[in-house]
């Protein structure tokens, strides 16, 4: 047997050639063919024989595709003919289908775009498949059940350990952000802000991020070097070469003077690392003030990313990593996570950018896909109801020698006819929605679609898809027609083609509908988080970030002079603002009065005296912190959850300790909601110290004029920091922007169905009433009133939107209960939102269709009983 | 089948292909498929028989019913596949006949061919 395998021609030749043959004589051919193959082998070797083989193919394929082309244009000319007649003649009919067919194919590869956008993050690595970070998993207590929680920082001392003790890392680099989130790089009299990192000297050789100008090898690897990007290179220095100037770099505690070693370019839109700068992690190293960071097991600030060798195994990495790491804390397993995972798969508390969740992903894409496909049922149904109509020119095809495989491909051709225009249409469209598309989305698109084979790949595979699922049924139902009958009679009635017709528009709008519900459950949502009492006043508040030591020595400068202004309220210089208190400290024991212990989660942060009252905040018990008071270095607020752990009745007084200090207990601040609306509130100290954040509460008044005035007054106070500056509002609003987007996907896209829907049942109805002209007029003669026949023509409409509606509430229903549930306070979905959404679309519906019904309820009987 | 018998007399002749492609499966007898017979045409012309030169004299002949032809049963040196076996018919062999009096009568006018090249 192993002999007669190895002398067997090449497969795909073979099964070319057999493709050649496939009308006349295949097998015997193919035959002749091996025999002679065989006899090639003996005297000339395998080899040879199977060169051979394939020149004989090549040899048989010129004729072979001349022959076909040959013979497919025959009737090609006439196809084409009739397929552009038809369109031509049913005007209105071709531009619904077509409009319905592009809109949804526009949706559809938009969405592709996006989704391979989000699914392209940090791919661009060239070892992206190998490159990990490293992950601490730790057991935590959320209230009752017990959650796991993922951590990235870790010591530095760990990195160097990790590629000598292990086999399977290959190289590790470790990296941190800068203290405060950006820092202000200075070069001449020009400063700017930049976000960026400390950066070990692998960081390059791990990372493909190409350098411009140096070394990978050499630009991180001395102090006091700054790799910037080609953006902030040009920003500094315009167009001269930046490698060797000075950049002073100053941050809210550091500041160091540092020379330009490289330039990197710019990093990619689809990089969940991103940085404007990478300053060399010597720099920090050498300076004595942070030593606590260095060779300390105790201090975990960095970022770690590893990478395997190409023999090391994830799995056995990771189990040898924990057996160290136990070695060093008790409890805490190593994990390493896919680079490739971080946009999407990502769990852990901060994330290096904000990145994006599979399932919104998946969300969209699924849409996306409903979009389309009731694009094509639209198409579908247009499509049976027109081709009924020629029903006779298959019967004269058929009766003139057409068979049932010819038919077929004439409908399939024509679909693929409309499919390829509604492409180039779709492709119009999209370059009009692109931006809008983007603004929803939230990310830059910008799909070059002539260069993207994907989405060239996506775009071919729509247009057949479409051209199948919109033609094959019709092109099936027409072609096994029997001439005598499709000849003989009027028109085919086909009572199966109406059921699916029925099925199919239930389809459309059930999705249209349960869509819509959606939109409005979602904005009700919103609605409801943006209403909801806070507990705090978040708007008119300026917050003016501090990142720099010169400008931090002078906020209490800056507050005075703030203060001074006409316009404004008051100003509280704190490190937490209400919308995002984080420190958190985690499984914290304490002892309750009678001696019972406690264990929580505590949530804490700095704040001064103003912050109660520029935020308006509720003091309920006890008073705010106040300068008159020397003891209140020591004092804390707490807000009611705390008092209810702890039992407290009174808390006034009460001791606390915390971090090896004690403190007191001066107030108790009504609860307010510091964390979004997907967390319960928690238990939260606040303590009493000055941060970096400026918030400056303002009347209400001309905005332009008073930012004007902060920020004279703070470009006089400072000048080595630019005035930057958010409203607390808009930050409080960013941090439901992915809700937000859903919101406006699910609106969006909810529009779009029901427009496309509507038009497919416009277009029905359309067709529907033509045929029962005469009926009408016969009814009209009979006596039939306007109202009456009006009735008669809805009614078949109404049953099936009103089933859709049937089906789609449950639907709807079970989606948002999901959806909802990710929120610790959410809205009642409530009854009316179904009744709402339904009534507007079968409003929408009866309007489409009554245009149609009055004008054939109204027409003259006269005329429509001539009509023949 | 009619229409055939009476055009049999003003019938075309065969071309010099299907005259040799005839020829050579008379030869072959059982044997006449299509690699022998290839392999005996180029054998006696010296000149390359592609399979595409051989098909289609045996398929132009096969369907004016010079040859007729049927399968054998499945050979293993060809994958499993059978051989066509082609047969003169009875019509094959009278059109050689043919082809062949209508030049024995034409090289009999020529006195003698070889003596006339030596002259030139």
């Amino acid at each position: 047997m192993g002999r007669k395998n190895r002398f067997t021609p090449p497969a795909l030749a073979e099964k070319i050639l057999g493709i050649i043959y496939s009308d006349k004589g295949q097998f015997t051919h193919l035959g002749d063919f091996e025999e002679m193959f065989l006899n090639i082998c003996e005297s000339r070797g395998l080899n040879y024989a199977r060169i051979w083989y394939w020149i004989q193919v090549m040899k048989s394929l010129p004729g072979f595709i001349k022959n076909k082309l040959y013979w497919s244009t025959a009737m090609l000319k006439n196809y084409i003919f009739i397929a552009v007649r038809n369109v031509i003649k049913n005007k209105g009919f071709s531009f619904i289908n077509v409009t319905g067919l592009a809109v949804g194919m526009a949706c559809f590869l938009l969405i592709m775009a996006y989704v391979q956008h989000e699914s392209s993050y940090d791919r661009f690595h060239e070892k992206s498949g190998r490159i990990f970070r490293l992950l601490a998993k730790e057991s935590g207590q959320d209230g009752q059940k017990s959650v796991e929680e993922y951590e990235d920082s870790f010591p530095e001392v760990m990195t160097p350990l990790l590629v000598s003790d292990f086999p399977e890392v290959k190289n590790a680099t470790c990296f941190m952000g800068a203290f405060q989130d950006k820092a202000v790089l200075k070069a001449g009299e020009k400063l700017f802000y930049q976000s960026g990192l400390y950066a070990d000297r692998n960081f390059l050789e791990i990372f493909n991020f190409p350098l411009i100008h140096g070394n990978s090898q050499s630009v991180l690897s001395g102090p006091n070097t700054i790799v910037i990007t080609e953006d902030v290179s040009k920003k500094l220095f315009g167009n001269e070469n930046p490698i060797g100037r000075r950049i002073s770099y100053k941050e809210t505690r550091r500041q160091y003077d540092v020379v330009v070693s490289g330039v990197v370019e710019n990093i990619p839109q689809n990089s969940s690392l991103k940085f404007d700068y990478l300053l060399s992690l010597e720099t920090l190293r050498s300076d004595k003030s942070n030593s606590f960071m260095f060779d300390n097991w105790n201090v975990a600030n960095f970022h770690i990313f590893v990478e395997l060798a190409e023999t090391g195994d994830k799995a056995e990495a990771e189990e040898k990593l924990t057996e160290f790491a136990q070695t060093k804390r008790d409890g805490t397993k190593l994990a390493l996570q896919p680079i490739e995972g971080i946009h999407l798969r990502s769990q852990i508390r901060e994330e290096l950018a904000t990145n994006n969740e599979v399932r919104y992903v998946r969300l969209f894409s699924f849409i996306a896909v409903m979009v389309l496909l009731i694009a094509c049922v639209n198409s579908m149904n247009l499509g049976v109801a027109c081709s009924t109509k020629r029903a006779k020119e298959i019967g004269v095809r058929k009766v003139n020698g057409a068979n049932r495989r010819q038919i077929l491909h004439q409908f399939l051709g024509e679909s693929l006819f409309l499919s390829v225009l509604s492409l180039f249409a779709a492709l119009l469209l999209m370059k009009m929605l692109l931006p809008r598309f983007s603004l929803i989305l939230g990310v830059e698109l910008k799909p070059d679609l002539l260069n993207n084979v994907f989405l060239l790949l996506v775009m071919a595979g729509t247009t057949l898809f479409v051209a199948l699922a919109s033609g094959s049924y019709p092109a099936f139902l027409l072609s096994a027609l029997s001439p005598v009958r499709s000849m003989k009679e009027h028109s085919i009635s086909g009572s199966r083609s109406g059921k699916l017709r029925n099925i199919l528009m239930v389809f459309q709008f059930a999705v249209s509908v349960t869509l819509i519900i959606c939109t409005v459950v979602v904005f009700r949502q919103m609605n409801f988080i943006k209403t909801r009492e806070l507990g705090f006043d978040r708007e008119h508040v300026v917050v003016i970030p501090i990142k720099e030591k010169e400008t931090l020595d002078k906020r209490q400068v800056l507050k005075t002079s703030f203060l001074e202004l006409p316009q404004v309220k008051g100003v509280s210089v704190s490190s937490g603002l209400p919308i995002n208190i984080r420190s958190r400290l985690i499984n914290y024991v304490f002892m309750r009065d009678n001696g019972e212990k406690v264990t929580m989660d505590i949530t804490f942060d700095y704040v001064d005296e103003d912050f109660v009252d520029v935020f308006k905040i509720n003091v309920l018990r006890g008073r705010n912190f106040s300068k008159d008071f020397s003891e209140d270095k020591y004092g804390i607020l707490i807000n009611e959850t705390v008092a209810k752990k702890m039992g407290w009745s009174d808390p006034i007084g009460k001791e606390f300790s915390f971090m090896r200090n004690k403190y007191h207990v001066v107030g108790v601040v009504k609860d307010f909601q510091f964390a979004t609306f997907h967390h319960q509130i928690e238990p939260m100290v606040l303590f009493n110290e000055i941060g970096s954040n400026i918030s400056v509460r303002i009347y209400p008044g001309d905005v332009p004029a008073i930012l004007g005035s902060l920020r004279r007054i703070f470009e006089k106070t400072t000048q080595s920091q630019p005035f930057e500056f958010y409203f607390l509002d808009d930050a409080f609003n960013k941090l439901y922007q992915k809700e937000m987007r859903t919101g406006e996907i699910f609106g969006t896209f909810g529009g779009i169905t029901v427009f496309i829907a509507c038009m497919g049942l416009f277009g029905l109805a359309a067709f529907m009433i033509n045929k029962r002209t005469k009926e009408i007029g016969i009814r009209k003669v009979l006596g039939a009133s306007v109202a009456q026949i009006v009735t008669l023509l809805t009614r078949e409409f109404a049953g099936l939107i009103l089933l859709s509606n049937v089906i789609a509430w449950p639907v709807a229903y079970i989606i948002m209960r999901l959806w909802l549930q990710d929120f610790a306070f959410r809205v009642n979905i409530g009854i009316w939102v179904f009744i709402l959404s339904s009534a507007l679309v079968i409003f929408v519906s009866f309007v489409t269709v009554s245009v149609h019904t009055f004008r054939a309820a109204a027409s003259n009987p006269v005329d429509t009983l001539r009509y023949e | 089948m009619k229409a055939n018998d009476l055009k049999e007399n003003e019938m075309k002749l065969l071309s010099r292909s299907e005259e040799l492609v005839l020829l050579t499966v008379m030869k072959l007898q059982e044997n006449a498929y299509c690699i022998p017979i290839r392999e005996e045409l180029i054998k006696v012309t010296g000149r390359k028989w592609s399979f595409g030169s051989v098909y289609d004299p045996l398929d132009r002949l096969e369907k004016k019913g010079l040859l007729k032809s049927y399968l054998t049963k499945p050979v293993k040196e060809r994958g499993g596949r059978s051989k066509r076996i082609y047969q003169l018919t009875s019509l094959g062999k009278r059109s050689l006949i043919e082809v062949r009096s209508i030049q024995d009568a034409l090289w009999d006018r020529i006195p003698s061919l070889e003596a006339d090249t030596e002259k030139m």
